[in-house]
């Protein structure tokens, strides 16, 4: 057993335990191509981390484990600065709001439940998305696919709207500006890249190509996370170093196992498990929000030495 | 002539002064380091006592400003809620020669005084303050700690005494004091020690609350140079 003591988290963990479960989200992540924060951060939190601190690590870890995968992503030209831009001005806007926020709630003690209130909301609307969608393609087996045709819609009424050349869209620069505020939000306030609503949106919203789509939000989710670890580490001193090295020594040797393993694995079984793990994260969350705790006192310090 | 006996009469009174103290005390070190992985006494009170009065040695760390939460239900949710806020020593230790296995009351009445509430003093709050500051290992009280140094002098004693890594760096006063069988305080003398941490722990937290902006934006450098590392270091070997 060799425990280590997060200086910044404050508490004693077992090595062997934080990097097996790097190891495992990260195995995770590779394998259905998620970034991972969104079951990462639960799991700290169940570790006894302080939720802040959690989300505050978790945001480095993404930063760590979304680097590569963008540099990967802009060699091969599969990144659209001109909207990455865009969702970058909406994200570094809406990270900067969200980490003032997270000030805010940390203050007044409620910080803690807000984490888990919008964990157990996103996990239970992605756990039920993905259960859907999942048994929906072993259903029709494969051989219905979903039709491309790009349909009008908000992005092509708003004004401000701007010819995006290597995407070939015509949009309201508005559109990913909001998409990026709304990312970077989650992004403070729940350690997630938030790729798991950016790549459907500018699928969806914008009609972008699905490999300009996970590239481009790559791109926006090493900035917007470095934003949120500076800011939190400079405002609320969520940011565990030791605590985020593990976690991506694990998650990064995970992560290549897991894309290895990703083609060779029957996708739809595999996501209708990802999905029972995640409403089982939830439920977990639930319970814990609405059982009597165990430690029911703490101590903020607010100066020492006076 | 009379300098000598101006001189022989100073001397005695200082020896009679000297011998008219009935505790004396010292330290191993004036300087205390503490890392996580020791968890050896830090730091060891050599003391002497003539008398047989109760005999208490005091470990007061800086004061800290806190504020104490409590779980609180809202809309069947439980949720933080600030419940009062204190200054206080950061670490107050009691080591005491009583048999007894019960907190003396002067050490109980010292606890409380020195707990200074904002706003209007509530006794039960201080009472769960007291009581997490002791949880957390930060408040402590043990008895019958004196420990004899050699059976032929039993009035030389030694107390071993560890800081706990979760308590704060600064200078903290060691303080003896002696009670007589009537519970009156019948000498007090006061030292000072510096604490101080050692290890990556200390350096990370050190660096966290003092250059938070230059921290986080090292640990941005590290989390990116790390994902980029590891990533080839794998393609490359496995």
């Amino acid at each position: 057993m060799i425990d280590i003591f997060l200086p910044i988290a404050g508490v004693e963990i077992n090595v062997i335990f934080l990097l097996f479960s790097g190891l495992l989200v990260g195995f995770m992540s590779g394998l259905f191509g998620v970034g991972g924060g969104f079951l990462m951060t639960p799991i700290l939190i169940f570790m006894g981390i302080p939720p802040a601190t959690a989300v505050g690590t978790e945001a480095n870890h993404i930063l760590g484990s979304s680097v590569s995968g963008a540099i990967a992503h802009g060699r091969k030209k599969n990144i659209d600065y001109e909207i990455g831009l865009f969702l970058l001005i909406g994200g570094i806007f809406g990270s900067t709001l969200g980490v003032v926020f997270f000030k805010f709630l940390r203050e007044s003690g409620n910080i803690d439940l807000i984490i888990s209130l919008m964990y157990i909301i996103f996990l239970a609307v992605i756990g039920t998305l993905m259960l859907i969608e999942s048994s929906l393609s072993i259903i029709r087996k494969g051989n219905v696919r979903l039709s491309n045709k790009r349909k009008r819609n908000i992005s092509h009424y708003l004004p401000l709207k701007y010819k995006f050349k290597q995407s070939k869209i015509y949009v309201s620069i508005l559109v990913p500006v909001v998409i990026g505020a709304f990312v970077g939000i989650l992004s403070a306030l729940m350690g997630v890249g938030g790729g798991f609503v950016m790549v459907p949106a500018m699928i969806y919203l914008l009609g972008m190509n699905t490999v300009y789509a996970i590239g481009t939000s790559l791109f926006q989710i090493v900035f917007v996370t470095t934003n949120v670890v500076i800011l939190q580490a400079t405002y609320n001193q969520s940011v565990d170093i030791l605590l985020a090295i593990f976690l991506l020594i694990g998650g990064v040797i995970g992560a290549q196992i897991g894309s290895r393993y990703s083609s060779r694995l029957k996708g739809e079984h595999l996501r209708i498990l990802l999905a029972i793990a995640v409403m089982g994260v939830c439920l977990k969350m639930f319970v814990d929000l609405v059982q009597e705790p165990m430690n029911n006192s703490r101590i903020i310090i607010q100066e020492t030495n006076l | 002539m009379i300098s000598r006996i101006v001189f022989i009469i100073l001397f005695s009174l200082i020896s009679l002064n000297l011998c008219a103290k009935q505790t004396a005390f010292d330290l191993s070190g004036e300087k205390i380091k503490i890392s996580f992985e020791d968890s050896e006494p830090n730091l060891i009170i050599f003391g002497y006592k003539k008398s047989k009065g109760f005999v208490v040695l005091k470990i007061r760390g800086p004061q800290q400003k806190v504020i104490l939460q409590n779980k609180k239900k809202i809309l069947g949710m439980w949720t933080w809620k600030k419940s009062g806020e204190f200054t206080y020593p950061a670490l107050y230790h009691f080591y005491t020669n009583k048999k007894a296995d019960d907190i003396d009351f002067r050490i109980k009445k010292d606890l409380f005084d020195n707990i200074k509430l904002k706003g209007k003093d509530n006794d039960n709050l201080k009472k769960d303050l007291i009581e997490k500051k002791r949880a957390l290992g930060l408040f402590m009280v043990k008895n019958s700690s004196l420990v004899s140094i050699e059976e032929t002098t039993p009035n030389f004693f030694k107390i071993p005494v560890e800081i706990p890594f979760n308590a704060p760096t600064g200078i903290y006063t060691v303080i003896l004091e002696l009670f007589d069988k009537n519970g009156k305080l019948m000498e007090s003398s006061m030292k000072k020690v510096t604490v101080e941490k050692t290890g990556l722990n200390s350096m990370i937290f050190y660096l966290a609350h003092r250059y938070s902006f230059f921290y986080g934006f090292i640990s941005v450098i590290i989390a990116i140079l790390l994902g980029i590392s590891a990533g080839l270091i794998f393609r490359r070997f496995f």
